[in-house]
């Protein structure tokens, strides 16, 4: 579904960032990539989804056997790529469903789908938000204006549950959690695991992949994969930190 | 040759024929624009008129002061440069200066003669010639003040403390402050009336911040309750400069001040904060303007006022971001508390914005202490008249608090609770 | 330039969609204006004759006054004498009984400006009067709205039936000798609307004027006169069109607004004037004075506006919170694009006890447009108690454009609650990146997010007002859902 070969990136007129990653994902499997801060782990996020301001100087990715870095941010979003955000973004005076709404139907359009009325999409949203154990109210409040940590990443999942992606990237969804949260999260990541998608954590700790097991785990460090493994990975990294990383980095030096 | 040109050749660096000059044309632009009025959107609530018509003197006799007058405000125990100045002029017996490597600091008195080749190359090179007349009043009689020039390092405290005795003078108090690349400089200007007499001050300040440089400057100006005031601040800042202001003002009958910072290089910040308290009559005036030239530059202003009496106080923050300053940060906060009937405050906040990718706040408020709050301390045994003290004094003294300056702020209070009906009620809960 | 300003500039680079101009035949005074031109106004009227003398008076004391230039606005001198103030359609001159009488042509160019004024094809709810250059060429639903003892007629309508109410509140909150454009309104103001609302009547329906600037070389300089009787409630509407001319066309309008006990006018305006063209040629002046007076205690007054016309829009829709509990509002979204200039705020004179007053001001500034918000609070000595809430927010699209705030605030009582709030930014590329990732297109997140900056503005607007701002913003219908 995703294979990303020798992909280099860096910010705009600034150095290096991804400094040569090979990753390929297929459908049904869930991959964790984590790394230490600064190891490039959101820019790669931010890359597949299409944010502007970074500069691929060398290598390829293609999504569902497509170039994906020359389609624009709705457009790989039509087609069934979704980044939930590290840090969702405060619209104020638009409602939470509105935003849903809208966006649900760009993508039913595209598709040649007829778009969805308001009383077949508010079905559709109360029953995932009651998996999620969202409010209401959440609807009706501005995107992500006032919600607290825990709320922000819970309508980025709720957001998940109704766009349906095919390739989720997920930015580190479990940062400024609680326990209680998390499993809701969980909950609602493991809810969409299914052999027609697949989905890719970012993130620092091990401590989301408790609740969600990913089939592969890649360390990241410095712009590079410089492991890869199953979920057993994962538990090593918890236990001796990303401190033999640096080491076994400074070795090759 | 008439009075005034007789006092123009005796001023300072009269032998000086850039000084001259600049005192000539400054001059020319005086007489030709005078002071403002009221139809001047900029003194649209101050009327000046009380003090442009009085007849204060360009000299007065000299006068002696006894060491207990003024030891409260010496400051004795800050580790400071101590520069006195009595009735505008530098007085040496009173003042503290040491040598100290990376500094040259002296009245303006003495750089105007000496014709110092730094004082010469900025003086009056940010003075805005087209302000109000006060600027070019000052040019022209410019009389003494401080020189300072930081060329390296960072120096001791320098405390400039202006005293006023007696009826009738009318002083022009001019600083000139440059700090050259990566120094950096302490300065507190105190402006005091020892006694109750009527006179006139008429300041310029003007400072230089050059790339990476950082100015601390403190203001106080607590004249007398018959004095007139008008001081007018200059700061041009250059890149990743840093200028802190605090300002206190409860002096004067009528007292204006206008604080002018020019963001001219990218990364530079600065931060204005401030305190003005109005009892009786006094008109208290604060006007800035905040100008960011270039990009990436962030500002910070943050006043509170108290209102008393007849009291009137005019508050003017002005934050203009010219074409391309892009990434400007600004915000700008002015609170103020009326506590009389007759007390008034006038208000006028202010952006004008020409660039788009910019970060700019303000507000203003007016009110008064809190019910609830004094309601609660009455229910604790505290009578109403120290409640309100009390309340008053920690809406002041959140301001005095941020002065990073130790024996300061311990004066700022002591000070601060004379402003108080009944201060001494509420030093023992402090 | 950034991409994102690119696809602000399509958004924004639609085409002024009323510009067309009616063929009709008219009669004009000939251009200039002398005390002659002022009589002729009043003749061709048939007014009485305290009419005539107050435009004289007003006349003569505009020879002495000059155009005020305290504002921010920059425009070449205006040529009074350029001027034709007066117009209007020929078969209007005597004032058409019903609408069967009405110029078919005249008929067509308000369907085609999406005002039917056949009531049957009308929203029901909204009694129009439609006013064509300088006269009122129809008014709907009179008939039922007597039935209640509503007066809604043309100004001069008014003038010939109802004389007495005229001389009472004609100039009380905005007196002849105002300000320059108000004073030379006072002189050759041609027509308007008149609102009289009885004792305790809750008006049933949204009364609305519709003004539409024909003629060539003419100025409109209509007045408008609101009175609510003890205990009413009316929401009035205001709309306005012009065609695409390259030369400015002045509008220097006046409405006088008085609430008296326990009464509630509800003022809103969709102002769609013609802007001029991308290179700021031509466009209306719109320089207008709006004040209202709560003049008994527990009035209401609010004032909503949306302002997206015009070269030039000067105006301050005002409150005077006489009474005392009197409440006066201010809602607006000002946009400027291309080069047009909007210098426009509010006044809220507290001078009863208790008094409440809210502003929410909304400036959108795109292309080389300069937006201002020019605002005063003014709390006198007598007014305890006193509450204002202020927020003024810009929002700024491109990089040429401008944003400012000029609020005064006056407390001389020490019982007042004042707070201003302003902010200034700009859509934020992590905003439009989060829209796009949901799979919104750029244009539409724009619009999407410049619609949620308008909200609090928009949701004051009567149902079917708010359809037609969000259109003029070039958005897209938010709250169908939910």
């Amino acid at each position: 579904m995703l294979e990303i070969k020798n992909l280099h990136v860096g910010l705009e007129g600034e150095k290096e960032i991804l400094k040569g990653i090979d990753l390929s994902v297929k459908a049904g499997e869930v991959h964790a990539i984590m790394g230490p801060n600064g190891s490039g782990k959101s820019t790669l996020a931010n890359i597949l989804a299409g944010r502007e301001g970074y500069n691929v100087t060398d290598g390829t990715v293609q999504y569902q056997g497509n170039n994906l870095l020359d389609k624009s941010p709705e457009e790989r979003a039509w087609e069934g790529l979704f980044l939930a955000f590290q840090y969702p973004v405060e619209i104020p005076g638009v409602n939470n469903i509105y935003l849903l709404k809208a966006g649900l139907n760009a993508m039913r359009k595209h598709h040649g789908l007829d778009e969805l009325d308001a009383m077949d999409f508010l079905a559709l949203v109360k029953d995932k938000m009651k998996a999620l154990k969202m409010d209401e109210a959440f609807l009706y409040r501005a995107v992500n204006e006032g919600f607290s940590g825990g709320e922000k990443k819970r309508n980025e999942i709720l957001q998940m549950a109704i766009l349906e992606p095919k390739l989720a990237i997920l930015d580190e969804t479990d940062s400024g959690l609680d326990i209680d949260a998390l499993k809701i999260v969980a909950e609602g990541i493991n809810a969409l695991r299914s052999p027609e998608r697949a989905l890719v954590l970012v993130t620092h700790y091990q401590r989301l992949l408790d609740y969600v097991k990913p089939d592969f785990v890649h360390v990241l460090s410095q712009g590079k994969i410089i492991k890869s493994g199953g979920s057993e990975l994962a538990l090593e990294l918890e236990k001796s930190g990303y401190s033999w990383i640096d080491d076994s980095q400074r070795a090759d030096s | 040759m008439n009075e005034l040109e007789q006092h123009m050749a005796q001023l300072a660096g009269a032998k000086v024929p850039a000084i001259e000059r600049l005192r000539k044309e400054a001059l020319v632009r005086f007489n030709d624009k005078g002071y403002p009025d009221l139809r001047d959107e900029d003194w649209k609530y101050t009327n000046v008129n009380p003090m442009v018509s009085k007849d204060f003197n360009l000299k007065v006799e000299e006068v002696s002061l006894k060491q207990e007058q003024l030891q409260a405000h010496l400051l004795t125990d800050l580790d400071a440069h101590r520069l006195v100045f009595v009735n505008g002029v530098f007085t040496p017996d009173l003042s503290q200066v040491s040598n100290a490597s990376g500094l040259t600091l002296m009245s303006m008195a003495q750089a105007l003669n000496e014709g110092n080749e730094v004082l010469l190359a900025h003086l009056g090179q940010y003075a805005d010639q087209q302000a109000a007349g006060f600027v070019n009043a000052n040019t022209a009689w410019m009389e003494d003040g401080i020189f300072v020039h930081v060329t390296e390092g960072q120096t001791k405290s320098i405390y400039a403390l202006f005293l006023h005795v007696g009826e009738g003078k009318a002083s022009y108090p001019r600083n000139l402050i440059v700090v050259e690349n990566n120094s950096e400089c302490t300065l507190i200007e105190n402006h005091v009336g020892l006694d109750a007499g009527s006179y006139a001050s008429t300041g310029i300040m003007e400072a230089v911040l050059e790339p990476n440089s950082v100015l601390r400057h403190f203001v106080v100006q607590q004249h007398s309750p018959k004095a007139y005031s008008v001081a007018d601040h200059f700061i041009q800042q250059e890149a990743h400069s840093q200028y802190y202001t605090y300002n206190f003002q409860w002096g004067s009958r009528l007292a204006r001040q206008d604080i002018n910072v020019n963001l001219a290089g990218q990364g530079a910040h600065c931060s204005l904060d401030g305190l003005y308290m109005g009892r009786e009559r006094q008109h208290l005036d604060t006007h800035s303007r905040i100008d960011h030239m270039v990009s990436h530059c962030t500002s910070h202003e943050d006043y509170k006022g108290i209102l008393d009496d007849r009291s009137r106080a005019v508050f003017n923050g002005k934050v203009f971001v010219h074409p391309d300053a892009q990434k400007t940060d600004a915000n700008q906060q002015n609170k103020n508390l009326l506590l009389s009937k007759q007390a008034e405050v006038d208000t006028k906040p202010q952006l004008e914005i020409y660039a788009d990718d910019v970060k700019c706040a303000h507000g203003a408020t007016v009110g008064q202490l809190d019910e609830t709050s004094l309601f609660y301390l009455q229910s604790r045994g505290i009578d109403l008249t120290t409640a309100k003290d009390l309340l008053t004094f920690g809406f002041a003294h959140d301001v005095v608090n941020r002065v990073p300056c130790e024996e300061l702020r311990t004066y700022l209070e002591k000070m601060l609770m004379e402003q108080l009906t009944h201060g001494d009620n509420i030093r023992e809960f402090l | 330039m950034s991409k994102e300003s690119n696809y602000i500039e399509k958004l924004l680079s639609r085409d002024y969609e009323h510009g067309f101009t009616t063929d009709i035949e008219t009669e004009s005074l000939p251009c200039g204006l002398t005390e002659d031109t002022v009589r002729a106004i009043s003749a061709k009227k048939n007014e009485p004759k305290f009419m005539l003398e107050w435009r004289l008076q007003a006349f003569r004391h505009w020879l002495t006054m000059r155009e005020p230039n305290w504002s921010s606005v920059v425009h070449p001198p205006i040529d009074y004498q350029a001027i034709s103030y007066y117009s209007a359609p020929k078969n209007a001159a005597d004032a058409p009984k019903s609408l069967d009488e009405v110029d078919p042509e005249l008929l067509r160019t308000y369907e085609k400006l999406g005002i039917p004024l056949r009531e049957q094809e009308m929203l029901a709810g909204v009694a129009v009067d439609a006013v064509f250059d300088s006269v009122s060429v129809a008014t709907t639903f009179k008939k039922k709205l007597g039935e209640l003892g509503i007066i809604f007629c043309s100004f001069s309508e008014a003038l010939q039936e109802h004389p007495d109410l005229i001389k009472e509140y004609l100039g009380s909150v905005v007196p002849y000798k105002d300000n320059f454009f108000a004073t030379l309104n006072s002189a050759v103001f041609s027509d308007g609307s008149f609102v009289y609302i009885p004792k305790g009547v809750r008006c049933p329906m949204e009364l609305s004027t519709y003004f539409r600037i024909n003629a060539i070389s003419t100025g409109q300089f209509e007045r408008t006169l609101i009175i609510a009787d003890e205990g009413s409630y009316v929401s009035y509407l205001e709309g306005c069109t012009a065609p695409m001319r390259d030369e400015n066309q002045l509008h220097a309008a006046v409405v006088e607004l008085i609430a008296l006990k326990d009464a509630q006018i509800k003022y809103s305006t969709v102002q769609n004037w013609y802007p001029g063209d991308k290179e700021g040629k031509g466009g209306i002046y719109n320089f207008v004075t709006k004040r209202g007076e709560c003049r008994g205690d527990n009035a209401k007054i609010s004032w909503t506006q949306v302002e997206t016309g015009s070269a030039i829009t000067w105006k301050y829709p005002s409150c005077i919170l006489k009474g005392d509990n009197t409440v006066g509002e201010f809602y607006s979204v000002a946009l400027t694009n291309n080069y047009q200039q909007a210098d426009t705020g509010t006044k809220m004179i507290h001078l009863g006890k208790n008094t409440k007053s809210t502003i929410i001001s909304k400036g959108i500034s795109a292309g080389k447009g300069q937006n201002a918000y020019r605002g005063l609070v003014q709390v006198a000595a007598g007014a305890d108690n006193a509450r204002n809430y202020t927020q003024c927010d810009s929002l700024l699209l491109g990089d040429k454009c401008g944003a400012h705030t000029f609020p005064y605030i006056e407390a001389k009582n020490p019982t007042a609650n004042i707070e201003h709030e302003a902010t200034t930014s700009r859509i934020s590329e992590d905003q439009l990146f989060y829209c796009r990732q949901r799979g919104i297109s750029a244009e539409d997140a724009v619009s999407m997010i410049v619609n949620g900056f308008c909200k609090e503005v928009f949701k004051e607007l009567p149902m079917e007002f708010a359809v037609e701002a969000q259109k003029l913003l070039g958005v897209s219908l938010e709250g169908s859902v939910g």
